[in-house]
């Protein structure tokens, strides 16, 4: 047995080697891909060679057994009719050996290939992008357009650093902000706000208030005593505590205000503006005035707190433009499209560009490029189409989402409670400058709907995720997420017989490969080396040309299988996985039986 | 044609999974193919048994002229006859009927398309976003009502088109073995003279038997004599039906004179491999003893 098997191991490990070196020395004679800029090139080289080599594994291992087998056939029985049962010995070690090739087949075609598919994708895919960016970068430079110069620049320059046209752009760009006018003079804020804050327990918001007041900071104080007294308004109750310290809290306010120098009265005064802005969840606004605030004081606890405070509410509405600056290397998903039904039987159709993600503080952040929201109402009437650029996901739990004004967004059916959705926030603004904000644009929008900062899909955040696999399309997908998918396929707007066909496809590939492998090992018996024969040198320049027979002859039985499914499916999808099964083991046991019956001694 | 049954068959539209005609018509065409596979067989049969000697050379050989020559020669007398029973009318297929599933997604090379509604004129509402993903687009989403169906499904469906599309080799090969079918059908019209060109393949068949046994790994002889049935089959048809061959052909060839170049030249690969048959086999007798 030790022959044989020692004997098989060295022949398939020269052989995959041999393949790779014949795939390898081959593309080297392949013209450059088109449409790979210099950066990717060497590296897209190597993929496609990977992917290539991928490829031809199932042909290597169909070639490979026809080959050994009948070359070590007879090292086989020597060996087998040593021991007892040698019959039983004899099929095992064939089954084992086809058994070992085939899950190594398996996991490259399974795993491998679509990463490495995955990645030739992203090559192109950045490709273009970067000759975009640049093209835009010029194309905003020309219409003065500087801060989109050089957020497109900043972009290209991201793909590929060498560049050093992306470079230049950017300076030149960066160099045309400063002398803008706008951007030197602090700003009037007046800004239109629809926001939502989350809420603490009373009595907690309470102490808060009480130990402020305590310590002397009087704005802290009355945060959170009128906080209190916001709350409590809602049920028409009246919490004397909270009004007694909300008072106090604002008397030492006005009283401090005479007893202050020139600067800091403009800074009492400004901190007063900011923090009723605050208080009336103009977030945005006493934002801006906190963060000008800073620059004059930036060592203010007041001003800190608040500023952080402010940020935080805002960050539920908006983003800001610079965080969308460096991320094109890192998009991991592109041109997705899904559509949503809500509980009101109305419906979404979304499609995002592109999608990256990132971790920040512990949480998956995702910044989405070129979102369109399509909305129609139950009656399949358009109520309103709005397209942004860029936007902003977070991941929200419906636990949290229930409390403030978007609960109405939510479905109640479709996502059970204490789920997690996708948040999309639509509007971003400039961290320093309140009159540089993106907006989506409406592009129809009908009188009864009202614009919204935030869009909430309604499905959860990991439907979500098995979208963005979805519509790379069933060839990229692994089988897991595609077993996954396939039951949501309808309801979020794809055909669920494309889906079932590809995951057929995916799933019969492995019985093929047996099927063909018992041929070959049929084959071999028969054809077997009777004598104990050396192997000639020149049987080696035949080893291609069985490759490539094989190669095709693979194809060929994976086209028919195709087919056939193919026709089962469009003829009755739910028994057609049954049918198929039944066809494959079928084919598998007659080539079996045909096998032992060949391979007599 | 599969691609046209496939169309349908997405369209929701059932065509009788078993059609007699379809299934004889496939047997009529898939003959000649047959009978050159057969003689193929014949050869892996003898190559399995290690069948190196006179008998079995006299018996398969006989074997072969008869599948080559009497047989097909039947086939060609008989097909009229057939073609005139078995009327096959290759009507072009309606798609009118046709209409995307609602409230999906269509993937075609101008774009995405979402149909919200489909009434039963085929006017649709819906959306269109384009199909590639590249930041420099100027719009994202179109938005239609109650316009004309975009689309044609016949053409336009990425996932027709994509998932089960033939294979390039299966087409080249389709291709070729029409037109093959068709000049020999011609030349069994034209009469005798003419036909002799086909059968005249038959030497060449012969002539396998060279290859058969050359190798001691039998999977060569194998392999040689699959790739050596195609060559013939194929460098034979080549040369009859060429169209690049025409105009040297009418320089070379005074008329009837072609004739004798196919038969003498297919002769010839007979002669030269049954010398290494009877090389091989006078070889292994020796060594035997």
């Amino acid at each position: 047995m030790k022959t044989f098997k020692a004997r098989l191991l060295l022949f398939f490990i020269s052989y995959y080697v041999l393949a790779f070196i014949a795939v390898a020395i081959l593309s080297l004679f392949k013209p450059d891909p088109i449409g790979i800029i210099n950066e990717f090139l060497f590296v897209n080289k190597i993929y496609t060679l990977l992917a290539t080599y991928c490829n031809l594994i199932p042909t290597l291992q169909v070639t490979g057994i026809l080959i050994s087998f009948s070359w070590y056939f007879f090292d086989l029985i020597n060996d087998a009719k040593k021991t007892e049962d040698y019959l039983f010995t004899y099929f095992k070690s064939i089954i084992i050996a086809i058994m070992i090739l085939l899950s190594i087949t398996t996991m490259v075609q399974e795993i491998a290939s679509p990463l490495i598919n995955m990645k030739l994708k992203s090559h192109k895919n950045l490709s273009t992008d970067f000759v975009d960016y640049l093209a835009l970068a010029k194309k905003t430079l020309n219409e003065e357009n500087y801060i989109w110069t050089n957020v497109y620049a900043q972009k290209a320059f991201q793909i590929s650093p060498s560049s050093q046209e992306a470079f230049s752009l950017s300076r030149l760009a960066e160099l045309k902000i400063n002398e803008l006018p706008e951007y030197k003079s602090p700003a009037n804020i007046e800004i239109e706000e629809t926001s939502n804050y989350e809420l603490e327990s009373i009595n907690s918001l309470l102490q808060k208030a009480e130990s402020f007041l305590a310590d002397k900071k009087f704005f802290e104080a009355h945060y959170y005593a009128s906080l209190v007294n916001d709350i409590e308004k809602q049920s028409s109750k009246i919490n004397p505590e909270a009004q007694r310290i909300a008072n106090d809290a604002w008397t030492m306010l006005t009283n401090m205000n005479t007893s202050f120098s020139d600067t800091s009265e403009e800074v009492f005064r400004k901190k007063k503006i900011g923090y009723t802005a605050l208080k009336n969840e103009q977030f945005l606004k006493s934002y801006y005035i906190f963060k000008d605030l800073q620059k004059t004081v930036p060592l203010d606890p007041d001003v800190r707190y608040f500023l952080s405070l402010a940020k935080e509410e805002i960050e539920k509405s908006y983003f800001f433009i610079d965080e969308t600056y460096n991320l094109q290397t890192v998009e991991t998903a592109r041109n997705i499209f899904f559509s949503t039904k809500n509980p009101d039987d109305s419906f979404d159709v979304i499609r995002i560009l592109g999608i990256a993600q990132i971790e920040e503080a512990g949480k998956l952040v995702l910044y989405l490029r070129g979102v369109s929201i399509i909305s129609y109402d139950k009656n399949n009437q358009l109520i309103q189409s709005l397209e942004s650029p860029h936007a902003k996901m977070i991941i929200a739990n419906t636990k949290d989402l229930q409390k403030d004004s978007l609960s109405f967004l939510l479905p109640t059916q479709a996502i059970p409670k204490n789920q997690f959705v996708p948040y999309i926030i639509l509007n971003a603004i400039d961290r320093e400058n309140p009159h540089i904000t993106l907006k989506p644009t409406y592009t129809f929008q009908s009188p009864s709907k009202k614009p919204s900062t935030v869009h909430v899909c309604s499905i959860t955040f990991d439907d979500f995720l098995l979208l963005t696999e979805a519509t790379r399309g069933p060839k990229e997908m692994l089988v897991t997420s595609m077993i996954a998918f396939l039951p949501k396929a309808q309801q979020y707007g794809f055909v669920y017989d494309i889906y079932y066909q590809a995951l057929c496809n995916r799933g019969i590939r492995p019985f093929v490969y047996f099927l063909l492998s018992i041929l070959a090992a049929t084959i071999a018996w028969k054809f077997r080396l009777k004598n104990k024969t050396y192997i000639k040198f020149y049987w080696l320049f035949f080893l291609p040309i069985f490759t490539i027979i094989i190669y095709y002859i693979i194809e060929f039985t994976l086209y028919i299988m195709n087919t056939l499914i193919y026709i089962l499916i469009m003829y009755n999808s739910p028994i057609a996985i049954f049918v198929l099964s039944g066809i494959v083991l079928f084919l598998i046991l007659v080539a079996s039986l045909f096998f032992v019956k060949a391979s007599k001694f | 044609m599969f691609h046209e049954i496939s169309t349908i068959l997405l369209a929701g539209k059932l065509i009788p999974i078993f059609s007699p005609i379809l299934f004889l018509h496939g047997v009529v065409i898939f003959f000649p193919l047959a009978c050159i596979i057969t003689i193929a067989w014949i050869f892996f049969y003898c190559i399995r048994n290690n069948l190196c000697h006179f008998f079995a050379w006299i018996f398969a050989s006989a074997m072969i002229a008869a599948i080559w020559i009497i047989v097909l020669t039947g086939f060609f007398h008989f097909l009229p006859i057939i073609d005139e029973k078995i009327p096959f009318s290759e009507e072009p297929l309606d798609f009118t009927t046709y209409s995307f599933p609602e409230k999906s997604f269509q993937l075609t090379k101008n774009g995405i398309y979402y149909f919200v509604k489909i009434d039963d004129e085929n006017k649709v509402t819906g959306v269109r976003f384009p199909q590639i993903a590249t930041v420099n687009i100027d719009m994202n989403a179109y938005t239609f009502t109650d316009e004309v169906m975009p689309i044609n499904v016949t053409t336009e469906n990425m996932h027709i088109n994509t998932s089960i599309s033939d294979p390039q080799l299966l087409k080249q090969f389709a291709s070729f073995y029409r037109s093959a079918l068709q000049k020999a059908k011609l030349f069994y019209q034209e009469g005798i003279l003419s036909y002799v060109k086909i059968l005249a393949m038959v030497f060449a068949f012969l002539g396998l038997w060279g290859l058969a046994f050359l190798s001691v790994w039998r999977l060569i002889n194998v392999l040689l004599v699959f790739l050596g049935t195609i060559a013939i089959v194929y460098l034979n048809f080549f040369l009859l039906t060429s169209v690049y061959f025409q105009d040297i052909k009418a320089q070379l060839f005074v008329d009837g004179y072609e004739i004798l170049y196919s038969v003498g030249a297919n002769a010839l690969i007979g002669v030269i491999g049954l010398l290494l048959f009877f090389a091989k086999m006078i070889h292994n007798a020796r060594t035997k003893t």
